[in-house]
């Protein structure tokens, strides 16, 4: 990277990511107008740049070019999806916005029923079969391990759950112990997320001491050491 | 069985019982227990019940609208009825005779009984003035003004306090008490003290007096307008009310049975006066600070011994001209306007009032007959009843007093009793159970129009007299039993157990509506609003800082790990240190491997599927973890179709393929393709793998995506040689492992995640079988891939800043911890020895 | 169960559509692999769920930029408000005439769009992420000074294992460490994540059925 092979479009693009780069860094030091300043253009690009990804990506060839076209077939299915799409658009308005629950309800029941058919087929199914024929594939050890955290793990969640109902004193004990020792995997995975998103951020953090160094080092060096 | 329904509970029960087997309410009263059923015929279980009994029974809740009763009214208590009828119809008393035995037979159950009753035991009236056993017992302005009722009702214009009429007749009618049978009487009707009593029809012995009326018969200057005083009788009040109104109040609010029906035409010019007054209602606050001077009197007065000497206003009766009944208007000399009309226009008076019916004897009932010889003692009854308590203030005086039919609605800011508990005038409380309600019926008289329902029932049907008669002898039993006994001994109710009882309770619940106008606060609110404010109080007020040594050792704590975290990553970086050694092959997780073996079965132009399913944020992880993954696929010459299911997705693409694999000079269309952008998360992944080429039919940069090569012969995900999904989050890898991966057959998926997901999604990952074949978590796992590839890519270039920034982070992490760790110590110390 | 029929044609459409994209699952095609009625059907509403949410995104930004514009009326940090408004509308504007040249002009790459975007919403998230890994550091020293009981011991302990386990030198000079961690990661780890994926998914399944009955219907119904 060299300031004199760069386009003029780079080079202030390099400064604008520089610039901003700083600004949110300065938030180490606490809430400032750089940081405020610099979150609210990043807000307005990013939902700008969706529209346009949206707009570019979907409404267009789904909506638009359809109607350019001739096939009779393509209208009928074009005006299908154009009329829900207009009945969200009075979501927009809160007067009119009663007009566009079918639309969402549309929405909501195919995503329910995506979720389910995913659900079923593609964790609870495997996830059962893998948990029942853990130890083909580990030791003992490691296998039970695998097959009592799971279970208790899960235990734990219908534990909470059923807590209200009452039950008889030994089964409670029970449950009670076993929602504590899925809690205590519980613990353990979370630890591990808890390590995996602190690496992500330690990346990005090195990431971006990395572009700002070498921002440095070849824009900002060169031109003032001439 | 014909069933008798209990007037107190509403039960039926079998009609032999005497007593409600339920709540022991007697069925029957005694005075009419021998007589036989309902003349009109009626077969209703309920026919034996007053109107107002059993609209009592029907609906207990007050009706929230003071407007005049409409047909569905019936659920309103009948005092309320009867004050809306007095606002509404200020004329007419009651319709005659006739509706009463058409429309409402059952009302003739009762009253035919009492008719009888009142046929065995007392004498029917023979001289309509004289004879009349009403003439003692209403006020004597009664009965100036019926004299033609009196012809056809010989017993009504005898119920009219002499003392009120002002005519020259007055001494004729007024004193007509003698054959009264106390005993049969209500106990309002009753005299406190026959020996006391200057009234001539309260001298009756009265056995049933109640404590009430005993305790306004020691009242002494109880000064109850009620006192039915001959001329020279007439009490002091009487000549005082002509500076004050309110008093004559007293008598219309008693008398109000009395009026029976006469014809519409013969309403004496008070009732006129008061009629028309009852346009503009007076409120109840208004009349409240009308209080007469000699009910200021009476309740400055209220241990005057009674029974040792007689009332002033009693000796002053004699100096009273005899129509100089109370009147507030200064301007006529003390008389209201109604009383002077007595005085002037009595015979213009009569025939108004002669709306009731003038059937006569067969339409008159029996048992106002009957009560005629009782109520001889009425009016002083009912002047004991006027001063119960100190601060009597007998609102029905005073607004009849004005000739003005008070407001019956109660102003939202009115003084009434039933308010609130706090802001409730004790005084009135304690008085104004009874005259709030004698008040509100003598309104009623005043106004005694009958507003006839929409359906034309219930007014038209109950006699004038009869209604009227009632509500009055109830709020009367009422009073009475507020303070006595719980029976009734005389009278229409006579028998009943806490039939009067529930009067008081129908008053109050009458006012409700007001009630629920306004906030109700009791004490025990009031203490918790406080606490309530006091919590507020303190939670406004900023607490002081308990430990401001262990905040500033935090704000130190943080300064220093952000401090030496960006002093070593920075330092690492400017010297681009490549210090520390990648991870060693043989520590490479055997998922990065069957990566490398699976991409190594690629051949050039392979179509792969490669998601960008990141978020900018985690554009440096993942370009450094990925690099290795999509350079080895770059290298094996695959034809890449990227694709995303985050707006940003498209653009982070092109940007990895531009930036980071830019030494492969991959050129859109020819060695990848963008397929753009696909929402709907799980939705529109399922279209997705459904029918790829309608979901995405254009390319990033505007090209026909499936007509280019390879992609002319894909027709589902399944035709794909791989997937591989780039993520950042375990949802979105969960959702293509869902979605897609089920309808991919043999094409092994792979992912490369963030080291935040990694953990999440390892169960997923696996051998042959598993869902997810090889996956790369995180920067570490692109640098074990680079390590497999044997090219170092974006995460080496990391990889050393990675090693000592994580050093610097555990340091930080273990220090603050265990500077944590002693300030909770010291600070439990600190707290233990405190 | 608890239904609630208060709008009853949203709740009928949601349930109808739901139900024929979750037969879809199991007889959207033929044994050959021919899609089927209920199939086409079950197509047709997965590409329209793309589209509608497409719709419901752009409502979702006119609707941020409404509130913006309500704040710049209001005087309320109105001028951030109107940052952000300008940053968008440029944004959009340049995206716009990028779709009119792509289109017209056969110019490729967005470059105008995605220029805004490497240069300043790519070096802005990034840097927000950076940011993140300073108030980690943080937080997790402040961990056991917030909660000291055995299970965040546990989770303080998991961290730091796998933390250190990951550093590159120590994973090298000290195997054991770094397959402790890999142990970590892959037994009592996944153990756990494998129990939370499945709970996760039986929660899902009750909630898509209580939306497919009508129970719960979270789109204003």
């Amino acid at each position: 990277m060299s300031a004199v092979n760069m386009s003029l479009a780079d080079l202030s693009g390099l400064l604008l990511g520089f610039t901003f780069t700083i600004s949110i860094l300065s938030y180490i030091v606490g809430d400032n107008f750089l940081f405020r300043l610099a979150t609210h253009i990043f807000i307005g690009a990013a939902a700008g740049y969706a529209s346009v990804v949206t707009l570019y990506h979907v409404i267009l060839p789904q909506l638009i070019f359809p109607f350019l076209d001739d096939g009779q077939g393509e209208m009928v299915l074009v005006v299908s999806l154009l009329i829900p799409s207009i009945l969200l658009l009075a979501k927009i308005s809160p007067r009119t916005s009663k007009l566009g629950n079918p639309a969402i309800a549309i929405l909501v029941g195919i995503g329910a029923a995506a979720a389910i058919g995913g659900a079923i087929f593609g964790t609870v199914f495997p996830q059962t079969s893998a948990t029942i024929n853990i130890f083909e594939s580990n030791n003992f050890i490691n296998g039970a391990i695998l097959f009592v955290g799971t279970l208790t793990t899960l235990l734990y969640f219908q534990f909470s759950a059923r807590q209200e109902k009452p039950q008889r004193a030994g089964i409670a004990q029970v449950s009670k112990v076993l929602g504590w020792i899925g809690k205590a995997f519980i613990a353990v995975t979370f630890g591990a997320l808890f390590a995996g998103v602190y690496v992500a951020a330690l990346t990005a953090l090195i990431e971006r001491f990395l572009f700002l160094w070498t921002f440095v080092k070849e824009l900002v060096l060169p031109a003032l050491l001439g | 069985m014909e069933e008798i329904r209990c007037p107190m509970c509403g039960n039926p029960n079998p009609d032999h019982l005497e007593n409600c087997q339920h709540c022991q309410a007697r069925l029957k009263p005694l005075v009419i227990s021998s007589e036989d059923g309902p003349p009109g015929g009626t077969t209703d279980a309920d026919s034996g019940l007053p109107d107002w009994m059993r609209s009592e029974q029907q609906d207990e809740t007050p009706s929230e609208d003071e407007s005049p009763p409409e047909a569905d009214s019936e659920g309103d208590d009948w005092l309320t009825r009867l004050r809306e009828e007095g606002d509404s119809a200020p004329v007419e008393i009651t319709p005659p005779s006739e509706p009463a035995e058409s429309k409402e037979p059952e009302d003739e159950d009762w009253l035919q009984r009492i008719r009888e009753m009142r046929d065995e035991d007392v004498e029917p009236p023979e001289d309509d003035d004289s004879s009349s056993i009403f003439d003692g017992a209403l006020p004597s302005w009664m009965t100036d003004e019926e004299p033609a009722a009196e012809k056809e009702i010989p017993a009504q214009g005898a119920s009219i306090p002499d003392w009120i009429s002002t005519s020259d007749k007055q001494a004729e009618k007024r004193d007509t008490s003698a054959g009264t049978d106390d005993s049969e009487l209500p106990d309002l009707f009753s005299s406190s003290d026959e020996d006391e009593a200057p009234a001539a029809p309260s001298q009756d012995a009265d056995t049933d007096i109640p404590d009430w009326l005993s305790t306004l018969g020691e009242g002494g200057e109880s000064a109850s307008p009620q006192v039915e005083p001959t001329e020279e009788e007439l009490p002091s009040w009487f000549t005082d009310a002509q500076d004050d109104a309110a008093p004559s109040s007293a008598e219309p609010s008693l008398v109000i049975p009395e009026p029976t029906p006469e014809p519409d035409s013969e309403l004496p010019d008070w009732l006129k006066d008061s009629a028309e007054s009852v346009e503009p209602l007076p409120s109840v606050e208004s009349t409240k600070e009308e209080i007469p001077d000699w009910m200021t009197t009476v309740s400055e007065e209220p241990s005057a011994e009674p029974e040792a000497e007689i009332p002033e206003w009693l000796l002053t009766v004699e100096d009273v001209e005899p129509g100089a009944t109370p009147g507030r208007e200064p301007a006529d000399n003390g008389i209201p306007d109604w009383m002077s009309g007595v005085d002037d226009e009595d015979a213009e008076a009569e025939p108004e009032i002669s709306t009731i019916p003038a059937e006569a004897d067969p339409e008159t009932p029996d048992w106002l007959s009957g009560l005629d010889a009782e109520e001889l003692s009425w009016p002083a009854d009912s002047s004991d009843a006027e001063t119960p308590g100190e601060d009597l203030e007998p609102d029905w005086l005073e607004k009849i007093g004005e000739g003005a039919a008070p407001d019956l609605v109660p102003d939202d800011d009115g003084l009434s009793p039933f308010l609130t508990d706090d802001g409730l005038d004790e005084s009135l409380f304690e008085i104004d159970e009874l005259s709030d309600l004698l008040s509100e019926v003598g309104e009623d008289l005043k106004l005694p129009e009958v507003v006839e329902d929409d359906d034309g029932l219930a007014p038209a049907e109950l006699p004038s007299w009869l209604e009227a008669m009632r509500p009055v002898e109830s709020a009367e039993d009422d009073a009475s039993t507020l303070d006595q006994g719980q029976i009734e001994q005389t009278g229409p109710l006579a028998g009943l157990s806490g039939v009067l009882m529930a009067e008081p309770e129908i008053a109050r619940l009458k006012q409700t509506p007001k009630l629920t106008s306004r906030l109700q606060v009791t004490e025990a609110q009031k203490n918790h609003i406080k606490v309530f404010r006091d919590l507020l109080a303190t939670e406004r007020q900023a607490q002081p800082l308990l430990q401001p040594i262990v905040v500033s050792s935090q704000g130190l704590l943080r300064w220093l790990s952000a401090f030496f975290l960006i002093l070593v990553i920075g330092l690492v970086i400017i010297n681009e240190s490549q210090l520390v050694p990648s991870p060693p092959l043989v520590s490479v997780p055997t998922e990065v491997l069957r990566i490398s073996e699976l991409i190594d079965t690629i051949a050039s132009q392979d179509p792969v599927l490669v998601s960008f399913d990141y978020e900018p944020g985690t554009s440096g992880e993942m370009d450094a973890a990925a690099a290795a993954v999509v350079d080895h696929l770059m290298i094996r010459g695959a034809y890449l179709t990227l694709v995303s299911t985050a707006p940003t997705g498209p653009a982070l693409a092109e940007h990895f393929i531009a930036t980071v694999q830019a030494e492969h000079n991959y050129i859109s269309g020819n060695q990848y393709i963008n397929l753009g952008y696909v929402p709907g998360g799980a939705s529109g992944l399922l279209g997705f793998v459904q029918m790829p080429q309608r979901i995405t039919p254009l390319s990033f940069d505007g090209m026909d995506a499936w007509t280019t090569q390879p992609l002319n012969g894909i027709y589902s995900l399944a035709d794909f040689k791989l997937v591989l999904v780039i993520t950042d989050n375990p949802d979105t890898a969960r959702t293509w492992i869902e979605q897609v991966q089920p309808k991919l057959q043999d094409t092994p998926l792979i992912t490369v995640v963030s080291a935040q997901a990694e953990p999440i999604l390892h169960p997923y990952v696996g051998g042959e079988n598993a869902q997810v074949r090889g996956m790369v978590g995180g920067i570490i796992g692109g640098a074990a891939y680079e390590q497999v590839t044997g090219k170092p890519n974006l995460a080496r270039i990391y990889w050393d800043a990675l090693n000592f920034g994580l050093m610097t982070a555990i340091a930080a992490i273990l220090i603050g911890g265990i500077v944590n760790a002693f300030s909770i110590l010291f600070r439990s110390k600190d707290r233990r020895e405190a | 169960m608890n239904l609630k029929l208060k709008s009853p044609v949203s709740t009928a459409i949601a349930i109808g559509v739901g139900i024929v994209v979750l037969l879809g699952y199991f007889f959207g095609s033929d044994a050959s692999g021919v899609p089927t009625t209920l199939g086409l059907l079950r197509d047709f509403l997965l590409q329209g769920a793309i589209v509608w949410a497409a719709v419901a995104m752009l409502v979702g930004i006119v609707n941020l930029a409404s509130v913006h514009l309500g704040k710049i009326r209001a005087n309320e940090e109105g001028g951030f408000s109107f940052i952000l408004l300008l940053s968008l509308i440029i944004t959009l504007g340049v995206g716009l005439y990028d779709i009119a040249k792509t289109h017209l002009d056969q110019e490729l790459n967005f470059q105008r769009t995605s220029w805004i975007f490497n240069s300043i919403q790519l070096p802005i998230e990034t840097s927000l992420m950076a940011v993140l890994a300073i108030s980690l550091t943080y937080a997790a020293a402040r961990l056991l000074a917030r909660r000291l009981n055995l299970l965040s011991v546990v989770f303080v302990g998991v961290v730091l294992m796998m933390l250190i386990g990951a550093v590159p030198q120590v994973a090298a000079q000290a195997p054991l460490v770094a397959e402790i961690r890999n142990w970590i990661l892959r037994v009592p780890t996944m153990a756990g994540a494998r129990g939370i994926l499945l709970g996760v998914a039986l929660g899902t399944i009750a909630t898509g059925i209580r939306i497919l009955t009508g129970s719960d219907r979270p789109y204003g119904g």
